[in-house]
């Protein structure tokens, strides 16, 4: 990018793998938290068995309601918990596996973003210092390079320097969001975890930050994880979409493919709730039945039959895998050809001729 | 004709489409510091009886002191130091604690974002729903338990008896707002202040607390303040919306006119920003600089610094040094932008805002 580059980008690839292997493999992870006071055994079935790769420079998202594991996904990916049982590899190498200073190299080249920016600050450091304790712990430059390195990636993320001085109070949510995905970006990663990055941002804040990562991902050539329960973010953001329910993924598609031929019941009603001002009140209602049960006590069989619409007697008691739909699409719904048949509702995909006013008017 | 109100002498609640709720020139600032500007400056704002408006506007414009200046709540260190706040003919910021707490709870009810964090967690749940009609209506003891139960169904909670004898904590996010939703309803408010009610909650749930929260309205005939920075939330539940920037309205009207013909530069950019629409270069409209700027003026349209119809209308010189009024431009419609003209013919050059 620049003449002075203390950072060697490269110093965590492998020259020997193969270039056409997915970067980020992810097989049958599993992450039970034991719970306080009950007899042992007895866990929260936080991811149980989720499966999917990341090609080199994809965005793959990650949606479904709190709780439903993305978070326990991202800790453990990122090392911050250790998993129950799977394997997980990232440019060829066993992320769990990883010891002394391969996991120290490894802690380069995978970066976390959080939900909320002020948690992620110390309030006594200035932003400038904050940004620089990465730089000092992995021993890259003196004390004056790193204050360059800091400065130009403020730049880069479209702070000017009157920000290095700063504390956290003085700025707004948007403007340390900025901050945390500029420090998590000075390490040089390859492959960047973003967990919720604008939940906690209005909406004009909310669309800077997507432009800056979507900017910054072309620019660094990065892979990403986005974490989020926005499915306008994903749409954006997003080549491919990973619907979770209850610790498993219960859909996999192309972004296009996923919006406009949704399978699996639980993704159509969460299509259907995000979509308001295109779909009105009412579409989403009667998608979706009942409350989200406890991950302590997973129901049998199909998880999602206790909201499910379409459940029938088969589906308490099957375990339902991920059967192919299509290229690239597969769902965790035995009757997945067979929803249309039973029921009147239909998917909505955002045609032009449902769409409210609103939504026509402004994307003429 | 609020003069005539308070004298009427029989106490009839407004009818719908009658004035509810009248904020006359509302400005909230903080006393101790004087040097800071206020944080809401001279808001007009009317809700008629049973009529859903919306205020919407970017994180920190003052929507949130807005709502709690109308239940005189400010938290401390501001005050309302100007305007009126004409509730059915009275003013709220002139009233006793007295009065206060009668109305409280009793003809305007609050629903927040947090339903956790406002739910009591050491009183059962039947308790808490049936407090506001115990205090403001007098329902006894008895009335009050199969009244709650009647509530809690109606608000979409499975098995009421059993859940009226549960702790808030015991319950999901959703049910607790349900919950919320109850202790709102309960002693049959006339106006609703709904801040953010559905911002923690996932999206499949919200979706079902919005479409709850719209039957609710629609069947009581309630007036409801809905805050919220979502304008797909506007777009499905509010008859009226007014845009906020920088602690003053910029544009008001009714929700389908304003959503789909908007003319104050922010309220487009606002618009544009929600939708996540990419042009052709993948890049999202977003609208440049941050709020903060509007701190730093002295004079002229808050908007200026990240305005950008000012520059293509020419107009830069008079939106540098007078601030425009919030007039009119057709029969229903407000904007405070020199801009915009009567009748929403503008001054040609708003096409040329960004591709
Ligand atoms: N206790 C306080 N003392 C001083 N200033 C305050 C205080 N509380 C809020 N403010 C300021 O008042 C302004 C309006 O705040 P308000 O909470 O109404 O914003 P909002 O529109 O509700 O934003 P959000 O969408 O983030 O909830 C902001 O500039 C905020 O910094
Ligand atoms: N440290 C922990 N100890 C016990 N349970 C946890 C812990 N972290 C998360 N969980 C549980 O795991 C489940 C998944 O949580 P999380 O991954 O944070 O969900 P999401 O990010 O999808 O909202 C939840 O039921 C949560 O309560
Ligand atoms: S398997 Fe049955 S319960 Fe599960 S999603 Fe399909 S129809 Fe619904
Ligand atoms: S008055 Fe001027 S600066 Fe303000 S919004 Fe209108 S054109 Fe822009
Ligand atoms: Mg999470
Ligand atoms: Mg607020």
């Amino acid at each position: 990018m620049t003449s002075y580059d203390p950072i060697e980008r490269n110093l965590s690839r492998d020259k020997g793998t193969d270039p056409t292997a997915p970067f980020v493999v992810v097989n049958d992870l599993v992450k039970h938290y034991p719970v306080p006071g009950f007899p042992r055994g007895r866990s929260v079935k936080s991811v149980d068995g989720v499966s999917f790769v990341i090609k080199e420079g994809e965005v793959l998202g990650l949606v479904g309601e709190s709780g439903c594991g993305k978070s326990t996904i991202a800790r453990v990916l990122m090392r911050l918990t250790p998993p129950t049982s799977g394997v997980a590899t990232v440019d060829a190498r066993n992320v769990f596996a990883m010891k002394g200073e391969e996991l120290r190299r490894m802690r380069r080249t995978m970066q976390l973003v959080f939900q909320d920016p002020f948690a992620a600050l110390d309030p006594r450091m200035t932003i400038g210092e904050s940004m620089e304790v990465p730089l000092a712990q992995h021993g890259i430059g003196h004390a004056r390079e790193r204050r360059d390195l800091v400065l130009r990636m403020l730049n880069d993320v479209g702070l000017d320097a009157s920000f290095y001085g700063r504390y956290p109070k003085q700025c707004s949510g948007g403007q340390l969001q900025r901050v945390v995905i500029g420090r998590a970006l000075l390490l040089k990663p390859w492959f960047l975890v973003c967990d919720e990055p604008t939940s906690a941002l209005d909406a004009s804040m909310r669309t800077q930050i997507l432009n800056l990562l979507m900017d910054l991902k072309r620019r660094f050539s990065l892979t990403i994880l986005m974490i989020s329960h926005d499915l306008r973010v994903m749409r954006y953001m997003c080549d491919r979409i990973a619907v979770m329910y209850l610790g498993q993924i219960v859909e996999v598609a192309e972004r296009d493919e996923l919006f406009e031929h949704p399978r699996h019941p639980y993704t159509r009603a969460l299509i259907a709730s995000s979509m308001l001002e295109e779909t009105g009140l009412n579409s989403s209602a009667g998608l979706l039945k009942g409350e989200a049960p406890s991950p302590l006590n997973p129901p049998s069989g199909c998880r999602f039959h206790t909201r499910c619409i379409y459940a029938r007697q088969a589906c308490s008691e099957n375990v339902q895998d991920l059967l192919q739909a299509g290229d690239g699409h597969s769902v965790r719904c035995q009757f997945w050809e067979h929803l249309d048949d039973v029921s009147q509702q239909t998917a909505r995909s955002g045609d032009d001729a449902s769409r409210e006013p609103m939504a026509r008017a402004m994307s003429a | 004709m609020i003069m005539e109100k308070s004298n009427s002498a029989a106490k009839t609640n407004p009818r719908p489409g009658e004035p509810l709720l009248e904020i006359n020139n509302l400005q909230v600032s903080l006393p101790d510091a004087p040097h800071v500007k206020p944080i809401i400056d001279g808001i007009n704002l009317r809700i008629n009886a049973g009529e859903v408006v919306a205020l919407v506007g970017e994180s920190g414009s003052g929507k949130s002191m807005t709502a709690l200046s109308l239940m005189q709540l400010l938290p401390t260190g501001l005050k309302a130091t100007s305007g009126k706040i004409i509730f059915d003919g009275e003013d709220i910021l002139a009233m006793s604690q007295r009065q206060l707490n009668h109305l409280r709870g009793g003809r305007i009810a609050m629903l927040f974002q947090q339903p956790q964090a406002m739910l009591d967690p050491t009183s059962r749940v039947g308790t808490q729903v049936a407090e506001p009609m115990r205090i403001h209506r007098n329902v006894d003891r008895t009335a009050a338990k199969a009244r709650v139960l009647e509530l809690l169904g109606e608000v979409g909670i499975p098995d009421p008896s059993a859940r009226a004898d549960c702790f808030s904590y015991e319950l999901s996010g959703g049910m607790a707002q349900r919950v919320m939703i109850a202790a709102a309803l309960s002693a049959n408010p006339e106006l609703l202040i709904a801040d953010e009610p559905t911002t923690a909650l996932d999206v499949t749930v919200q979706a079902q607390i919005l479409k709850l929260l719209d039957d609710e309205r629609r069947k009581r005939k309630l007036a409801v303040l809905l805050i919220t920075h979502d304008l797909s939330i506007v777009s499905a539940l509010a008859d009226r919306v007014a845009v906020m920037y920088s602690g003053r309205i910029v544009e008001e009207g009714p929700t389908q006119r304003i959503l789909n013909s908007p003319q104050h530069p922010y309220t487009k950019a606002l618009i544009q920003c929600s939708l996540l629409k990419a042009d052709k270069d993948g890049n999202l409209f977003s609208i440049p600089g941050g709020a903060a700027q509007a701190r730093d003026l002295d004079e002229g349209c808050r908007f200026l610094p990240r305005c950008v119809t000012a520059a293509s209308a020419n107009l830069q010189e008079r939106c540098t040094h007078l601030e425009p009024a919030l007039d009119s431009y057709n029969d229903c419609c407000k904007a405070r932008c020199w801009a915009v003209k009567p009748d929403g013919a503008h001054s040609g050059a708003h096409e040329a805002r960004r591709p």
